[in-house]
């Protein structure tokens, strides 16, 4: 028997949503609903163990505005996800931009740090930070929602890295080209993912990385993942050529591959 | 017929000094030598109640200096837990002179040893601030680069001070003879091993206080020519003595001897002021009860009056930003006075308090 599950989001599960619709059959052993919000209009709806209903007229025009629907109904899922949310790298390159610590590539010694022009911190103090900002995200906390309304496994699924075209821009996400002209991306992006996993255990969430095969340079998607993403809103029009965020059809497929196999795996 | 106390104002005699005087306030008992304006550059550093001088100045709009501060990500709790925001610097807690008289040497010489690198459990702690990482580092080579970045940090903050704000907290220490080193807590309390043969108690006297007090400040302005020093100590009793006294006995030797110290270095220089905050606390003339039910932490209103009368002598509003908290009724649930104490004790980092687990 299929395993029933239930993903929300932001724009970002647009692209998973694209690929369900493409194949479905592709995932046999999973049955998906797909609901998407810009994502602050989450924080306007209440959770309770039979619904996600909105509590303000800007969540309720956006839950029916993209969705069609005027409550999420949550009985009858097996499990649960969250995408997208403000779950992502970006977080481990504030933390970056707060201080770095002795094991980065770019800093093995004192001298090195005069190249940041950024405080030391120890490598502990740099993680309980990023752990602190993590727990922050929308994602965590929807998820950790889900999970107690309705005593069903939530899961979180990481937005997609950046396009590698954006080392090639000349503005916007400057953090990410820094981090990677210093040679820090995959120090960082292992920092995002062990302290995304360490807090899922904490709190019972699953957690399903960025699948690593779109993944390059450390901190970045391929590009062919990334080019010709769809909008959540606007009946499903193309991104701009010039997106960097989101991830395209054939993206959402690698995730939902990886996150398919991780559910049917927890449920033996 | 003519005599010398004469001529003498109230504060001179202890009727109208103290016994009818407003207690709250106690008028004339402080004037500064030196003003500290919001412009003025503090930097604090010392026993764990000088926490409160830093707050309260902070809170009043003074520039107390940071060099060292949190990282933006991190909760309140857990900057505090880092020891981020403490004091001027994540020096810890700087009990003794002789400890800052040290650590101003390691800055102006950027020294470093690896000898001072105590482990525990596989994680590895500076030993002259072993409370300042919890979860300790990674490798001697982690404690060594941050102790560097650290003393780096502190030189440009006395750089650019104005006012050091030093608080005297104990003159029991103990001393690492192999190093010739002080350090903030005995080996084998956060970390580091206890070997008798190396690690000695000493108790510094009033003369050894004397000579600290005069290179603590000879070190100063070799890093900043015009600094100026404010003396307090602090009221709070030790958890622990490792002299074979009662530690009743022990309290009152260690704070009489830097009481002195301090008032007589203060005396001696026109650069360095002495702020009573320790007379306040300490007065059976107290128009409150100072301290928690544990007689060692200093009750939130005590630390209000205190910094009250020192902002008061500086000329910043009383209760601008410093507003005591609101008195706890005196027939407080137990629970509650139980938890006002305990927060008391949880709003400072000392790490000494420690010790109190060793009690039998």
């Amino acid at each position: 028997m299929k395993k029933r599950g239930c993903i929300i989001g932001n724009s970002h599960v647009a692209a998973l949503m694209g690929a369900w619709r493409e194949e479905p059959a592709r995932w046999d052993g999973i049955d998906l609903d797909f609901f998407g919000m810009p994502g602050g209009n989450w924080w306007g709806c209440t959770f309770d163990p039979v619904a996600i209903r909105p509590k303000n007229e800007k969540a309720r025009d956006a839950l029916e505005g993209v969705n069609g629907v005027s409550a999420i109904p949550l009985q009858g899922y097996d499990f649960f996800a969250v995408i997208g949310q403000k779950l992502s790298v970006q977080t481990a390159i504030w933390s970056y931009r707060s201080g770095v610590y002795l094991g980065l590539p770019s800093v093995n010694a004192l001298g090195d740090i005069e190249k940041h022009n950024r405080p030391l911190r120890s490598r502990a103090c740099f993680e309980q930070d990023l752990r602190d900002r993590l727990a922050k995200t929308s994602a965590l906390h929807l998820a950790k929602r889900l999970s107690d309304v309705t005593g069903q496994k939530a899961w979180v699924l990481p937005q997609p890295n950046l396009d590698i075209a954006v080392r090639q821009d000349t503005e916007g996400y400057e953090g990410f080209r820094y981090t990677a002209r210093m040679g820090d991306g995959a120090a960082l992006m292992a920092q995002f993912e062990a302290q995304v996993a360490a807090i899922c255990a904490d709190q019972g969430l699953g957690f399903v990385p960025q699948p690593e095969e779109t993944r390059t340079g450390g901190i970045f998607t391929q590009s062919e993942f990334m080019q010709g993403s769809q909008r959540l809103t606007g009946g499903g029009a193309a991104h701009p050529t010039r997106d960097r965020l989101h991830g395209n059809v054939s993206y959402g497929a690698r995730v939902l591959d990886a996150f398919s196999k991780a559910v049917l795996a927890e449920a033996g | 017929m003519l005599n010398p106390y004469g001529d003498l104002p109230s504060q001179a005699f202890w009727r109208t000094g103290v016994v009818s005087t407003d207690r709250a306030a106690y008028p004339g008992l402080f004037e500064p030598k030196f003003p500290i304006k919001a412009e003025t550059k503090v930097a604090t550093a010392g026993s764990c109640f000088a926490q409160h001088i830093g707050r309260y100045l902070r809170q009043s709009g003074v520039e107390v200096l940071d060099c060292e501060p949190a990282p933006s990500g991190l909760t309140a709790a857990q900057a505090k837990r880092f020891n981020f925001g403490i004091y001027s610097a994540r020096y810890g807690n700087i009990y003794t002179p002789r400890q800052m008289v040290e650590l101003l040497r390691d800055v102006i010489d950027l020294r470093l040893d690896e000898a001072l690198v105590w482990e525990r459990g596989g994680r590895f702690y500076d030993a002259l601030r072993p409370g300042v990482e919890p979860e300790g580092c990674e490798s001697v080579a982690e404690v060594l680069a941050l102790r560097e970045y650290h003393l780096s940090r502190v030189g440009g903050m006395l750089a650019q001070a104005d006012v050091f704000v030093f608080t005297l907290g104990l003159t029991e220490a103990w001393m690492d003879t192999e190093l010739s080193r002080v350090y903030a807590i005995a080996p084998g309390v956060i970390a580091g091993e206890y070997a008798p043969e190396r690690h000695v108690f000493h108790n510094f006297t009033y003369p050894e206080l004397l000579a600290d007090l005069a290179e603590m400040r000879a070190l100063l302005q070799m890093i900043q020519p015009d600094i100026k020093m404010l003396l307090t100590v602090s009221p709070v009793p030790l958890t622990a003595t490792g002299s074979d006294d009662h530690v009743l006995v022990a309290t009152t030797w260690s704070k009489s001897t830097l009481r002195a110290a301090a008032g007589a270095f203060s005396d001696a220089h026109g650069d360095v002021d002495y702020f009573p905050s320790y007379e306040i606390v300490t007065t059976w003339a107290a128009p409150q009860d100072m301290f928690e039910d544990n007689l060692r932490s200093v009750r939130a209103e005590g630390v209000a009056q205190v910094m009250g009368i020192f902002l008061g002598a500086h000329g910043f509003e009383a209760g601008d930003g410093a507003a005591p908290r609101e008195a706890a009724p005196g027939d407080a649930p137990l629970e509650a006075q139980e938890e006002a104490a305990q927060q008391a004790e949880d709003d400072l980092i000392c790490e000494d308090v420690l010790l109190e687990a060793f009690s039998k």
